[in-house]
């Protein structure tokens, strides 16, 4: 057991009693749209929506908020954690900052404003984000060689697409050597599905698209233990459909229905890893995946709330809504 | 003489330009049916592309949509030629390249979702469609231009370049005729003194 894991423990069930049930988001469905924003900002996110309606309104205001708010989570949980618990939250607030990165090379690199730019940083993250708004206000070159310098992205890399894919394989191969290193067992295995997951929507994605399998290849991370060298092979000669029925016989519960778009089957396979994570964190609660069960839980919420404000302002029918929550 | 082949020619320009009139207002409405065709098009496709970016943002969220943006470095390209409607120069556009494959958006397989890709390729589409209506939407415009111009000259030759050479050939067939009468009259007067 982690050294203040018990404590860590009774932190995370509590922050989990406060997670929205189905029930929440089965009440808010039937919800007009003012209501909906109303009940977001008189809750649990009073604090971040008052902060940022200054600068945003609306829909855009609630999406942003939710963002501040899982950023605010995640600096809890640093703060209640300590040892393996912590090396893995901190870890996995890495992804966030890959994803930041990417945001202000892209804008950098199409010479979009610096506001604009911030407009696409989420606040979560291990880089400060004090750090982040300098970067939006170089120029490219300048950046790239910022982050390559401080050894944030790997350097060499001229490209931006294939130092994205270096920064998530980096990212993987990272988080899968200390899960190693913990020694949870739970955690490997989650992160190795999470990299075969990660794979099997690339090769769908573009498989779907009539992408040249050298394409998909390259793409590919080779650190998961089902799409692997000899699985793509299979894959290889196989088309869209055959694929997709490939892959239902791959992964263990998984039951994906060709005949649904890629859009439709990409968020089921997002669901699949999400159950999996689920299942894994009740393995061991005082260690490192009682974190990621919690973190889990508080990324569907936040996608949860943002797909139904979204879909109520897109006047999606509720089935729809009700299709791609992750409850 | 001069008079008389003004008058010609300018009969002939009239008749030229009536036709040529006519044409143009043929013209303008096969335009008109295209441009009305092209922005139903678009129209269709935009509705399509605000619902896929509106799913794209509501499983995705905006951040991700506005990094993904960013992403894009080549606008669209086509190549501009010039066509010839009844002797006026209207644009006419070709090879456009707007639609791209998945691998040549710019933005990382890995960060980004199918959402994001069909949203994507629907705004390529209304980019095509907005080139394509605009256009027409030119071509129109230049028919129209030329149409009132042509109506102008028509209008000008009509009730001014012709009555006038009109006029002026009456003016001198009687300023002739009256040479004529004097010429014949001084002639009677001589052989009637001759005589």
């Amino acid at each position: 057991m982690e050294d203040n894991a018990a404590y860590f423990n009774a932190r995370i069930s509590a922050m989990k009693a406060k997670i929205f049930p189905k029930l929440t988001y089965e009440k808010m469905m039937l919800m007009e749209l003012p209501e909906i924003t109303r009940y977001i900002s008189e809750g649990d996110y009073h604090q971040d929506v008052t902060e940022l309606s200054k600068n945003f309104k609306g829909i855009d205001l609630i999406e942003y908020a939710l963002n501040l708010n899982l950023a605010r989570t995640y600096e809890k949980l640093i703060n209640i954690s300590s040892g393996n618990i912590n090396r893995f939250i901190t870890q996995y607030m890495k992804r966030w900052d890959n994803e930041n990165i990417k945001s202000i090379l892209r804008g950098l690199q199409s010479q979009a404003s610096s506001e604009e730019i911030a407009e696409a940083i989420v606040p979560v993250g291990k880089l400060k984000f004090a750090y982040l708004l300098s970067l939006t206000k170089m120029d490219y070159e300048s950046a790239k060689r910022d982050l390559e310098e401080k050894k944030i992205i790997p350097s060499g890399i001229e490209e931006l697409k294939k130092l994205e894919y270096e920064l998530d394989r980096n990212y993987y191969m990272d988080s899968i050597a200390l899960a190693d290193d913990i020694g949870e067992e739970g955690l490997t295995i989650y992160l190795l599905n999470e990299v075969d997951i990660y794979n099997l929507k690339i090769l769908l994605r573009l498989k779907g698209s009539g992408a040249d399998f050298s394409v998909i290849q390259e793409n590919i991370i080779p650190l998961g233990k089902k799409i692997t060298k000899e699985s793509l092979g299979k894959f290889k000669v196989m088309d869209y459909e055959e694929s997709i029925r490939f892959a239902n016989k791959l992964f263990d519960r998984m039951d994906l229905d060709p005949k649904e778009p890629i859009s439709i089957l990409e968020q089921q396979i997002d669901n699949y890893l999400i159950r999996l994570g689920e299942r894994v964190s009740h393995l061991n609660m005082f260690s490192t995946l009682a974190a990621l069960g919690f973190i889990l839980r508080k990324n569907s919420e936040i996608s949860n709330l943002r797909l139904i404000v979204r879909g109520k302002q897109l006047g999606l029918e509720l089935g729809s809504i009700e299709k791609m929550l992750v409850v | 003489m001069d008079v008389k082949k003004k008058i010609y020619l300018s009969q002939m320009g009239y008749r030229l330009l009536k036709k040529k009139r006519d044409a143009l207002i043929i013209e303008l409405l096969s335009s008109i049916e295209k441009a009305k065709n092209a922005r139903n098009e678009f129209d269709s496709e935009y509705a399509l592309a605000r619902e896929k970016i509106g799913m794209a943002q509501a499983t995705d969220g905006i951040v991700k949509i506005k990094s993904a943006a960013f992403a894009r470095k080549e606008g669209p390209s086509f190549t501009l030629t010039k066509a010839n409607v009844m002797g006026i120069e209207v644009p006419h556009i070709s090879k456009t390249k707007v639609q791209s494959a998945v691998s040549e958006r710019g933005y990382g397989i890995g960060s980004t979702s199918s959402r994001i890709d069909e949203a994507s390729l629907c705004y390529e589409r209304v980019v095509e469609k907005i080139i394509i209506a605009a256009e027409f939407e030119t071509i129109i415009k230049k028919i129209l231009s030329e149409i009132e111009k042509t109506k102008r000259r028509v209008n000008s030759l009509e009730q001014k370049t012709l009555p006038e050479l009109l006029e002026a050939e009456k003016m001198i067939n009687d300023r002739l005729n009256e040479k004529e009468r004097e010429k014949n009259y001084l002639i009677k007067k001589i052989k009637r003194d001759v005589i």
